[in-house]
């Protein structure tokens, strides 16, 4: 396996991770919430909903802005 | 004068947003983009500065903008994908067409919540840690990733971020397009929260 490889594999890990937890969260057999909630929970103050947001406009900026 | 910068400090995002802000400058991005978390990040902090002055009241503002999500609006999304996902990639249509609405989320996001929640969410620190490990564990990888690259500002084959990994996707109008839509439904779903 390629350092490349190994670099995408552990990227693919982490999001079936999240994909887990959040399957996880839906099945009502664990206590984990889901990912809305826990955004939900972290935007409930203005500084966590604009850093939130602020976050996704950045990912906007970094992928299509000069 | 320090009372105060500690009352701002004290909101983790601030200091996460100007890290945050830090490292993307010192990778090579545009000055805009961590300028523009560091903005935020002062913002915040004058805001908390603020509120927590003794002078401080509530004041009742009518929002700036509306949204409404709608069958209408996700045509309007999809087809807005397709005509900015036309353009190329950092030229300056494309550059305007998305600083747009990034910079209409965040005035959004200022204003407040969209709307009333309909269920009190009874989430701790504990309740959000399985998810902050995920985050934090794509951060590392990304910053390992960053940090193994021949510089930082050139891109590794070897050690790929996940910005070099997205290039081969924004490469074609269908990648840019549906990359597009994806992070303005995103959006929506953040401002909906």
């Amino acid at each position: 396996m390629s350092s490349h490889d190994l670099t995408v594999a552990v990227y693919v890990s982490i999001g079936l991770v999240g994909l887990g937890l959040e399957l996880a969260a839906w099945s009502g057999r664990t206590r984990i919430p889901p990912l809305g909630d826990v955004l939900g929970w972290a935007m409930r103050t203005r500084s966590g909903r604009v850093g939130v947001v602020a976050g996704w406009a950045w990912l906007g900026l970094h992928f299509f802005v000069r | 004068m320090t009372e105060h910068l500690g009352r701002a400090v004290r909101e983790p995002v601030i200091p996460m947003l100007v890290t945050a802000g830090v490292f993307d400058l010192i990778s090579g991005a545009p000055i805009t983009h961590g300028g523009m978390l560091i903005a935020v990040a002062v913002g915040l902090a004058l805001d908390a500065v603020r509120r927590r002055s003794a002078a401080a009241r509530p004041v009742e503002r009518s929002r700036a903008l509306e949204v409404r999500a709608s069958p209408r609006w996700l045509v309007g999304v999809v087809a807005y994908a397709v005509v900015v996902g036309s353009f190329e990639r950092y030229s300056w249509p494309a550059s305007v067409a998305v600083l747009v609405p990034a910079a209409a989320g965040v005035v959004l996001a200022w204003e407040g919540p969209m709307r009333e929640r309909s269920r009190d969410l009874r989430l701790g620190p504990r309740g959000a840690l399985p998810w902050a490990a995920v985050v934090v564990a794509f951060a590392a990888w990304e910053l390992t990733n960053l940090f193994l690259q021949p510089s930082l500002t050139e891109g590794s084959y070897d050690h790929p971020t996940f910005s070099v990994l997205m290039d081969p996707v924004l490469a074609t109008h269908a990648g840019r397009s549906v990359v597009l839509a994806l992070w303005l439904l995103l959006g929506w779903f953040l401002l909906e929260r």
